[in-house]
């Protein structure tokens, strides 16, 4: 790894940032960003593939995800990887989701340069468009980072709140806000020899002598495991057909978690399918199994089904929750149920891409005690 | 699916039966089942959905008396446990 930092001029970092995001585009190595960056109305900062530096006005510190990053990279990269490479700026979160895309042969990493940025956490989209302070989402997230407010946190979504980690992995190029003044300096660090070679020719300085970078990270990351952990022990309660039912209860079965989610792939999803197609005296053959029965049926088995698909490889985004019309908070069933599984899995989606996901590789010599006694 | 269809639909108990593990005809099917399988255990757990409805046993077509043993082994211990709550709910 080497690191390096970018200086900040007037306290502007978007400006200085930008200034960066240009140079790496106008280096000629890459062909294409892909960015967060504000669409006219500024209400909503969206993936933005932008091929002429002129144009790039990005965001990479606005604090909302409207749609998961991770799967417009499947989209640029699945049918064709680029010949040649394409920087994209990802959230850690985002990163992870894209990585479990890959072992799904959904996407692909060929030319793909990962710019991960530190997340200081993102606003509900309507919450960003709308946002009631003085101050634009960004520069309020910008006074969170520097410490010099704590009142951001009321905004997060609850998936940021407990976030498993706002640090970036397996990026080839980190922007690191944390262990320094982000309005005089941004930290810039090559993980990769692609990265190394991307920084080579830009206007960056030598980092100085500290370890300051390290420990913030180290602190923060204690933060939000300390945040999940808590958020884990208060969600215990939601156990048993009664509780589980009311949870669900304004679940009316559209749909919309699974077209957010990123890891949520299929094409044609089972439970869109005309498997639950059926004739009449089929319906009224369940009516009387139990007397009556609610429509549209089936919302707890789409939420147990899709369990069951994904929970391995989810990664705590809660892109399922910001789009449930019906606001139920979905993540506080969805993180205990992937804390659990990958646990019993040993798995970490998005942690390395040659590992494999668990359902399609099995040892001989595991869960012997399972369909024993 | 069919498992968490029939548990939701208010089933008392589902039991899924396979070949010894590396005796399957579809070579690796029921190494990848027990993975489910103990997948699917997993999240009914988190949830407090009763796992114990779930029986997965390894019987092969030659094992009769096994079958008949597993069977009523499984009836007496899903007696103890009762009726699924879950056949109530029809608002599921
Ligand atoms: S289930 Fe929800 S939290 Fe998990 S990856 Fe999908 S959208 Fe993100
Ligand atoms: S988005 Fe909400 S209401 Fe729609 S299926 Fe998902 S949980 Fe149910």
């Amino acid at each position: 790894m080497t690191q390096k930092v970018l200086k900040v001029k007037d306290n502007d970092v978007l400006g200085s940032t930008n200034e960066f995001l240009r140079h790496l585009l106008s280096s000629g190595k890459i062909q294409a960003l892909l960015v967060p960056q504000s669409i006219p109305s500024k209400k909503v900062v969206y993936p933005v593939l932008i091929a002429d530096p002129k144009k790039l006005h990005a965001d990479i510190i606005a604090p909302v995800l409207p749609v998961a990053t991770a799967t417009v990279v499947s989209k640029i990269t699945k049918v064709q990887p680029p010949s040649k490479p394409i920087g994209v700026v990802l959230r850690s979160c985002q990163i992870r989701a894209l990585i479990e895309l890959v072992k799904l042969n959904q996407a692909s990493l060929t030319n793909i340069v990962l710019i991960g940025v530190d997340c200081p956490g993102t606003f509900p989209i309507n919450t960003y468009a709308g946002f009631p302070e003085k101050k634009t989402p960004t520069h309020f997230i910008i006074d969170a980072i520097t410490k010099k407010t704590n009142d951001a946190e009321q905004y997060l979504r609850s998936a940021c709140k407990v976030c498993k980690d706002p640090i970036p992995t397996n990026a080839d190029i980190i922007l690191g806000f944390y262990g320094t003044d982000i309005e005089k300096e941004i930290i810039v660090e090559a993980h990769s020899e692609i990265g190394k070679d991307l920084l080579k020719d830009l206007p960056l300085e030598d980092e100085k002598e500290g370890n300051a970078r390290e420990k913030a990270v180290k602190e923060i990351r204690e933060e939000k495991d300390k945040k999940r952990a808590m958020f884990l022990k208060e969600k215990e309660g939601i156990k048993g057909i009664e509780k589980v039912a009311e949870f669900f209860d304004k679940c009316v079965n559209c749909h919309n978690c699974r077209q957010a989610c990123p890891i949520c792939y299929c094409k044609e999803c089972l439970f869109d399918s005309s498997v639950f197609d059926a004739e009449a005296y089929k319906f009224i053959r369940r009516a009387e199994n139990k007397g009556l029965f609610k429509m549209p049926s089936d919302a707890l088995l789409f939420q147990l089904g899709r369990m069951n698909h994904m929970i391995l490889s989810c990664v705590e985004c809660g892109l399922c929750e910001q789009a449930c019309p019906n606001t139920i908070p979905l993540m506080e069933v969805f993180i205990p149920a992937a804390e659990n599984a990958q646990k019993e899995f040993e798995y970490h989606p998005g942690k390395d891409k040659t590992e494999k996901v668990p359902m399609i590789v099995y040892r001989e010599d595991e869960f012997l005690e399972v369909g024993e006694k | 699916m069919y498992i968490l269809r029939a548990l939701l639909e208010g089933a008392d108990g589902v039991f899924v039966g396979g070949c010894h593990p590396g005796d399957c005809h579809y070579i690796d099917g029921n190494y990848k089942a027990r993975r489910r399988i103990v997948l699917l255990e997993n999240i009914l757990g988190t949830l407090g959905l009763e796992k114990e409805r779930v029986w997965l046993r390894w019987i092969s077509a030659s094992e009769g008396q096994k079958f008949a043993d597993t069977m009523k082994e499984m009836t007496e211990s899903i007696r103890t446990l009762g009726p699924n709550p879950i056949a109530k709910h029809w608002n599921l």
